[in-house]
């Protein structure tokens, strides 16, 4: 029994692993190219920083940039690498996994007859985006970004935008004290670096990767979905038992709405748009690739905020549908 | 004993092993991995042929990737050599011990799958209709007993549910078997049928028969012929 458990959470590991990896090498190739081509520093740095207008603009890039959550973070990364405005970063991290074009048809194409459905779940997304980056826009970089990632995004800011604190350490504009993967690119310089520097980046993610769809996949094949499911009509026991579900599960943004088509019909309306809204922001899979990109206080302070804002979302729909 | 201040022996071996190719290496093992998997017809365990064009053209593009940035000279920089030993050993390993997990483990973890949006079966004589249909069909009428006696050809693999019954079963997946969830028919096995072991794939055919049960009505097959047959290459609905 123990020797099936393990094959098949082989199997489920192996099937997430090389579904994710291509979403994965789109975003690395993305961020590549934005890090050979994009005029890092001053054009970045005129995105806004506003805390509505900023994450807007980011929301509108993923619209333009469709990738997943694998894919997305990739990118974030090297827009905040490149000096652009955290709420904007932000905004695209957050809100690009659920406002992409191919989500929001895979949602109408798995439930055409659940209008609500296709508007309820952009705008919490949305929303979603909104309130995690105006709330991040409230710390210092230093205090949420993660070291590696706050020394490349040093040598593109002004020195003045930076808090005393940073500049009194030299993180701003000054040389790494540690190791850094590879001089930023930039415009002008060789392609040779950008493609260096992308595999760098690409095995890292991947390491990140791997680790997550392992866990995922472990408690996958131990955890029975008919406990969470059971739940069901609960309202708020059906909101936090499919939350954990979409943690689980880390199935990619693009189809998890024909996975929920799978049980929509056994659990609350609340319960269903939390399972949309939450995955394709926190999963196990990605939890490990948001490493790159937050310090872990950071990423303990994201993921609650985005489950407290599901639950609430969750609670809301539930007291206007039931 | 070592001098002082002369590098232990794994030190040396530690920075002799951290000097080698090793991102190139990692993106080279994982594109191999990938084509592998499509060649060898693993994708068609693992996931649906939407995904296949993606996982193949992934493929081709690590193998460049990882060929373009060995030609290239290297700049002395830090390497993310752990990342990249835990990426070779993944691939190597994805290669090495190809996916044999059990269908009905991963059935009984899961809810029942719901088919709307899938083809209909209505249409087609008895004996054409697939499990997934024949079940659709079933939940999709009141008077199930309408298709007493029709006769019934399906295939699928045996599932031992929780009470220990021994019922034919499809995995109906969107994306990849992490998304997998089973669609499954009850089944009145004849005496002589072959042995049924747990995942045995199998051609059952028979007749339709509705039980009258304290739960209600009990679509059940009752086989007359049980064939075991090979495990087929897309062995689940998409």
């Amino acid at each position: 029994m123990a020797l099936d458990h393990l094959s098949t959470s082989w199997s489920v590991f192996q099937a997430l692993f090389l579904e994710a990896m291509p979403f994965l090498l789109i975003g690395v190739a993305l961020a590549t190219m934005a890090r050979h081509w994009l005029p890092s520093g001053p054009v970045l740095q005129c995105l806004p920083d506003h805390p509505l207008l900023g994450p807007l603009t980011g929301a509108a890039m993923g619209f333009a940039l469709p990738a997943c959550e694998c894919g997305n973070v990739p990118v974030a990364r090297q827009l905040l690498a490149s000096g652009s405005p955290l709420p904007t970063a932000m905004g695209f991290l957050f809100a690009a996994p659920v406002l992409n074009p191919i989500v929001l048809a895979s949602t109408w194409a798995a439930f055409p007859d659940q209008l609500w459905l296709l508007w309820a779940r952009p705008a919490a997304g949305l929303a979603m985006a909104l309130v995690v980056a105006s709330l991040l826009r409230l710390q210092q970089d230093n205090a949420i970004l993660a070291p590696n990632l706050l020394r490349e995004r040093g040598f593109h800011r002004p020195a003045d935008a930076g808090s005393l604190l940073e500049r009194s350490a030299g993180l701003i504009g000054s040389p790494s004290p540690g190791p850094v993967p590879l001089p930023s690119a930039g415009r002008g310089k060789s392609w040779r670096l950008s493609v260096l520097h992308g595999m760098d980046e690409l095995v890292k993610l991947s390491s990140l990767l791997i680790l997550g769809c392992g866990v995922a996949a472990l408690l996958q094949t131990t955890l029975p979905r008919d406990w969470l499911l059971v739940v069901g009509q609960a309202p708020t026991l059906s909101v936090l038992a499919l939350m954990l579900l979409a943690v689980v599960i880390s199935v990619c943004s693009s189809v998890d709405a024909f996975l929920a088509l799978g049980f929509a019909s056994q659990v609350t309306p609340g319960a269903l748009l939390a399972f949309l809204m939450l995955g394709p922001v926190i999963d196990l899979k990605s939890l490990g690739l948001y490493g790159t990109v937050f310090c872990r206080s950071a990423m303990v302070f994201v993921a609650l905020a985005c489950g407290m804002l599901t639950l609430l979302a969750g609670q809301w729909t539930n007291v206007l549908m039931l | 004993m070592n001098q002082p201040g002369s590098p232990s022996p794994w030190s040396v071996v530690r920075s002799a092993v951290a000097r080698w190719r090793w991102p190139p290496l990692a993106l080279l093992c994982c594109g191999v991995t990938l084509m592998h998997s499509w060649v060898s017809g693993r994708l068609q365990l693992l996931m649906a042929p939407t995904f296949h064009g993606l996982v193949v053209g992934s493929g081709l593009a690590l193998l460049a990737w990882s060929v373009t940035a060995l030609t290239v000279s290297q700049p002395r920089r830090s390497i993310p050599w752990r990342a990249a030993v835990l990426v070779v050993c993944t691939s190597l390993l994805i290669v090495l011990a190809p996916p044999r997990g059990s269908f009905s483990m991963l059935a009984r973890h899961r809810p029942p799958a719901q088919l709307d949006g899938l083809a209909a079966g209505f249409a087609l004589p008895p004996e054409q209709r697939d499990l997934v249909d024949w079940v659709r069909l079933l939940r999709g009428t009141p008077q199930p007993q309408l298709f007493r006696g029709e006769p019934v050809q399906v295939k699928g693999f045996v599932l031992v549910t929780a009470t220990g019954e021994r019922h034919l079963a499809q995995l109906l997946v969107r994306c990849c078997l992490a998304d997998a969830t089973p669609v499954q028919l009850a089944v009145q096995w004849p005496a002589d049928a072959p042995p049924l072991r747990q995942d045995q794939w199998v051609r059952v055919e028979g007749e339709m028969e509705v039980l009258d049960t304290p739960d209600g009505l009990q679509p059940v097959v009752i086989a007359h012929d049980v064939t075991a047959i090979p495990k087929p290459p897309q062995p689940f609905r998409t």
